[in-house]
C-alpha cells in the first residue's frame, strides 16, 4: 500500500514538474546544495585567507588618503541624501554602510571589519537572510531575485562565513616557520600562499568542508518557505494531495534526504581519517 | 508609530526565547540517555542509539518538524488530538508551539548526545585506571571522576548548540507557530515597510545570539582557569 503510494507519487518526488515545467524535487535539492557547496567554498576560501593573512600584511602607518576621502565623500552624500530626502531609507543605510566598509579600510581595519561580517552571517537564522534577498532587495534596487537563486545566494553566504572560519584555523595551525621560510626564498605573500602554504593547509579542511555542505544540503530545505519547489516543497505537496499519508511521504523524503547527506557524511569521516594524520605530519 | 511595529516583533521575540529555552532543557535532557546508550556496550541499545542520532543529524529540520506536525499527529488518538487543539487559551502554548519544542528538541538531542560523547572521549584515560588503581567501583568513577570533567569540557561547546536551537527556532514558522521570523513577515506584509522590520527583527537575532555567545565565552575563559588553577 505504502510503496504504491510512493511509487505513484516516486517521479514526481525525484524530478518535479521536469521535463514539462521547470525542475524540482530531490533532482533541484541536489542542484542547490552544488550550487551553495560551490558559492560557499569560493567564499570561504577568500574570507578565510584574508582573515588569516599575517599580520605584518593589514598594519598601516598611514590612512590610505584616496580610500578615506571617498569615505567622506560617500558619508557627504549619504547625509545629503537624508537631509533633503534625495533616496529612501534603505539606500542611504546602504551608502553608509560602504562608506564605514571604505573607511574601516582605509585605518587598515579591512581583517576586523571582515570578522564583524563573518559573525554577523553566523548569528543570523538563515531564514531570515533569504528573507532580505528574497522580498528586500527587489524593492530596494527593482531587481527580481527567483527562488532558487535566492536559496544558493543565501547559502553560499552563510557557509561561507562558516567555512572562512575553518580556512582560517587550518592556515593558522601551520607553524609560522612556513611562512618565514617561505619569504627568507624570496616569495611574496601570494607566491607563499599558493605554492607553501595552501597545499599544506587544504586537505586537512576537507573533512570540514564536507560537513559543511551537508548542513547545506539540509538546509536547502529552507526553500520551502519560499516556495521554491525542492524536495521538502514538493513532498508536502504530495502529502496534501493524498491527504491521509503524511508520515509516509515525508518519511520517504527524509529517506532521500539521508542518503544524499549520509554519503556527505561518510566521505568527510573518510577523508578525516585519509588526511589527518598526513596533515599533523607537515604541521610538524 | 514605532510601537506599532515593535510589539508584535517583540511578542514574537518572547515566543522565540521560550522556545529556545525550552528546548534547550529538553534537548540536554534527551541527549543524556542517548548518549549513554550510544556509548554503552549493549548493542541492543547501541546500535538503535546510532541509527537515531544518524536519521536526526542527516535529514532536514524542517522536514522533522513537518512529520511530527501533520505525520505523526496522524498517529495520535482521535480524542487526544481533539484535547491538544482545544488549549489554545493564549496561556498554554498552543498545538503548534508544541509540535516546534518537540521537533527542535529532539533534533538538537542527537547534536548535544555527539557532543557528550566528545567530551566524555576527551577525560585522559588515565583518569578512569587512576580510579581503579583507587578501588572506586564504576558507578564511583562516572559520577566522581569522569562525569564531572567531561561536563567542564562540553560546557562551552553547548553554550553554540543552545546559539543553534536559537537560530532553528525560526523554522517553527513554517507551521505556523508565531515566534520572531513569522511576526516580522506579518508585520512586514501588513505595514510595507519592509526595511525597518528586517532590520529590527535581525537587531533583535543577533542580540540573542550576543548574549548566548557572550556567556559561552565567558564560560570558556572562566573554565580554562580553573582548569589552569589545577
Amino acid at each position: 500500500m505504502t510503496g504504491n503510494l510512493i511509487a505513484d507519487n516516486l517521479r514526481y518526488l525525484l524530478l518535479g514538474a521536469w521535463p514539462e515545467g521547470p525542475i524540482g524535487g530531490a533532482a533541484l535539492t541536489l542542484l542547490l546544495t552544488v550550487g551553495s557547496a560551490l558559492g560557499s567554498a569560493v567564499l570561504g576560501l577568500a574570507m578565510g585567507i584574508v582573515l588569516a593573512l599575517p599580520a605584518p600584511a593589514w598594519r598601516r602607518r598611514q590612512p590610505g588618503l584616496p580610500a578615506l576621502l571617498a569615505a567622506a565623500l560617500l558619508i557627504g552624500v549619504a547625509v545629503a541624501g537624508w537631509w533633503w530626502r534625495l533616496a529612501s531609507t534603505p539606500v542611504i543605510s546602504l551608502l553608509a554602510l560602504i562608506a564605514l566598509a571604505v573607511a574601516a579600510a582605509a585605518f587598515g581595519q579591512a581583517r576586523r571589519l571582515l570578522g564583524a561580517w563573518v559573525a554577523l552571517l553566523r548569528a543570523v537564522p538563515i531564514l531570515l537572510l533569504m528573507f532580505w534577498i528574497y522580498f528586500l532587495l527587489p524593492m530596494m534596487f527593482k531587481v527580481d531575485v527567483p527562488g532558487p537563486a535566492t536559496v544558493v545566494l543565501a547559502l553560499s553566504l552563510v557557509g561561507g562565513a562558516y567555512l572562512a572560519h575553518a580556512v582560517a584555523a587550518g592556515i593558522a595551525a601551520l607553524p609560522s616557520g612556513q611562512w618565514r621560510a617561505a619569504s627568507a626564498l624570496g616569495l611574496g605573500p601570494a607566491e607563499a600562499l599558493r605554492h607553501v602554504i595552501l597545499p599544506q593547509a587544504l586537505p586537512g579542511m576537507l573533512p570540514s568542508f564536507l560537513n559543511q555542505w551537508l548542513s547545506l544540503c539540509k538546509d536547502t530545505s529552507l526553500g520551502y518557505v519560499i516556495a521554491v519547489s525542492e524536495l521538502s516543497f514538493v513532498a508536502t505537496q504530495v502529502s496534501n494531495r493524498l491527504m491521509v499519508h503524511a508520515a509516509e511521504v515525508f518519511g520517504f523524503a527524509a529517506l532521500l534526504y539521508f542518503v544524499l547527506c549520509g554519503s556527505l557524511q561518510l566521505a568527510a569521516t573518510l577523508a578525516a581519517r585519509r588526511w589527518a594524520p598526513a596533515f599533523q605530519e607537515s604541521a610538524r | 508609530m514605532e510601537l506599532t511595529l515593535l510589539r508584535p516583533l517583540l511578542s514574537g521575540l518572547s515566543v522565540t526565547l521560550g522556545l529556545t529555552l525550552a528546548a534547550s532543557i529538553a534537548a540536554c535532557l534527551l541527549a543524556l540517555p542517548l548518549c549513554m546508550a550510544r556509548i554503552g556496550r549493549a548493542p541492543f541499545a547501541s546500535a538503535p542509539a546510532s541509527v537515531v542520532i544518524a536519521v536526526l543529524r542527516n535529514t532536514p529540520l524542517l522536514l522533522q518538524l513537518l512529520f511530527w506536525y501533520f505525520g505523526v499527529s496522524q498517529w495520535l488518538p482521535a480524542a487526544f488530538r481533539r484535547w491538544l487543539l482545544s488549549t489554545d487559551d493564549g496561556i498554554w502554548p498552543t498545538y503548534e508551539t508544541l509540535v516546534a519544542l518537540v521537533g527542535l528538541a529532539v533534533y538538537s538531542a542527537a547534536f548535544i548526545a555527539e557532543e557528550l560523547r566528545a567530551g566524555l572521549a576527551a577525560v585522559p584515560s588515565g583518569q578512569r585506571r587512576a580510579a581503579v588503581a583507587l578501588g572506586l567501583t564504576p558507578s564511583q568513577i562516572w559520577r566522581h571522576i569522569v562525569l564531572p570533567q567531561a561536563w567542564r569540557i562540553v560546557r562551552q561547546p553547548l553554550t553554540g548548540q543552545w546559539m543553534n536551537i536559537a537560530k532553528n527556532s525560526s523554522l517553527a514558522m513554517a507551521i505556523g507557530v508565531a515566534e520572531l521570523a513569522y511576526n516580522t513577515r506579518q508585520v512586514e506584509s501588513q505595514t510595507f515597510r519592509s526595511f525597518e522590520v528586517y532590520a529590527w527583527s535581525t537587531l533583535l537575532y543577533v542580540l540573542v545570539a550576543l548574549a548566548i555567545g557572550g556567556y559561552g565565552h565567558w564560560r570558556g575563559r572562566h573554565d580554562a582557569l580553573r582548569m589552569q588553577v589545577r
